[in-house]
């Protein structure tokens, strides 16, 4: 009884004990998440926003309310992945504006928060814009 | 038999622990979650011009009810109203007044996290200049 209650014990404090180390793979970028990047190039500025839908390979699986400035749009390509276990994040989302035709944004550093609610990264579209993007988890 | 009656209640008290870390976040939103004083930063670009502002701001069902920061190098108040669907998309505008004038920013796209103490969206400004805009809560 007192070992099974010593382990009891041990369970508890690792349980409770400082952070653990968070594994962060693919699977972890599946889901809705609501984009916003904003950026600039030379005496222009622009924004995306929008929902995208992750498979668990990353891949942009779906979107919507998209839009590349005041032009809607659709994220329809491409996707993130995980880049090695401590979040890095890299890979590129593609998409067709409306107004402005076929677009992306390279990831140029990024990564995934620990809570993995978040996705941060300074990309670049294809139009040489300099973005600041946030991606927030979008619940079910 | 005790000590039979203490292994089952030491193994059910190792499957609750084991079960307590991945419990679900729950993050279902309702407009009290957007009561509470926060930070709110803004910037936008048309141009060659730049616009930006920043302070803290304390919401009550859905209105800004206190806030104060700066817009561009002025000192400025606050006013204005925020909503937030079940989802987490947030509507809703930041406006204020500065040195004889009036400004305000709108969300066109905007989302609260999980965590429900961090907004990230899109809008514009009262020129329609293009705008992102971060609210951090502080309580």
């Amino acid at each position: 009884m007192k070992k099974l209650f010593g382990l009891l014990v041990l369970f508890a404090l690792v349980q409770a004990g400082p952070a653990r180390a968070v594994d962060f793979s693919n699977a972890d970028l599946e889901g809705r998440w609501s984009l916003h990047a904003f950026g600039a190039y030379e005496v222009q500025g622009s924004f995306y926003y929008g929902q995208i839908t992750l498979d668990p390979e990353g891949r942009v699986v779906g979107s919507g309310d998209c839009a590349l400035g005041w032009s809607p749009a659709v994220f329809d390509g491409g996707g993130l992945a995980v880049l090695n276990p401590q979040g890095e994040v890299g890979g590129r989302l593609s998409g067709l504006s409306h107004h402005w035709g076929g677009f992306w944004i390279a990831v140029n550093k990024g990564w995934l928060n620990l809570t993995k609610t978040q996705i941060t990264f300074i990309g670049q579209d294809y139009r040489n814009f300099q973005l600041l993007v946030t991606m927030v988890r979008v619940e079910d | 038999m005790g000590r039979h009656k203490n292994l089952v209640l030491g193994l059910g008290l190792a499957a609750w622990l084991l079960l307590l870390p991945a419990a679900p976040a729950g993050a279902a939103f309702e407009g009290p979650d957007l009561d509470g004083n926060w930070e709110f930063f803004a910037l936008g670009y048309y141009e060659v011009f730049t616009t930006y502002c920043f302070g803290s701001l304390t919401v009550l069902d859905g209105e800004i009810v206190a806030g104060s920061g700066q817009y561009h190098s002025a000192p400025t108040t606050f006013r204005g109203s925020l909503g937030l669907s079940p989802g987490g998309q947030v509507v809703g505008n930041i406006a204020g007044r500065y040195d004889g004038g009036e400004y305000h920013y709108e969300f066109v796209s905007g989302q609260m996290n999980p965590r429900k103490d961090t907004i990230v969206g899109s809008g514009r400004n009262h020129n329609w200049w293009m705008c992102t805009f971060y609210l951090v809560k502080t309580n």
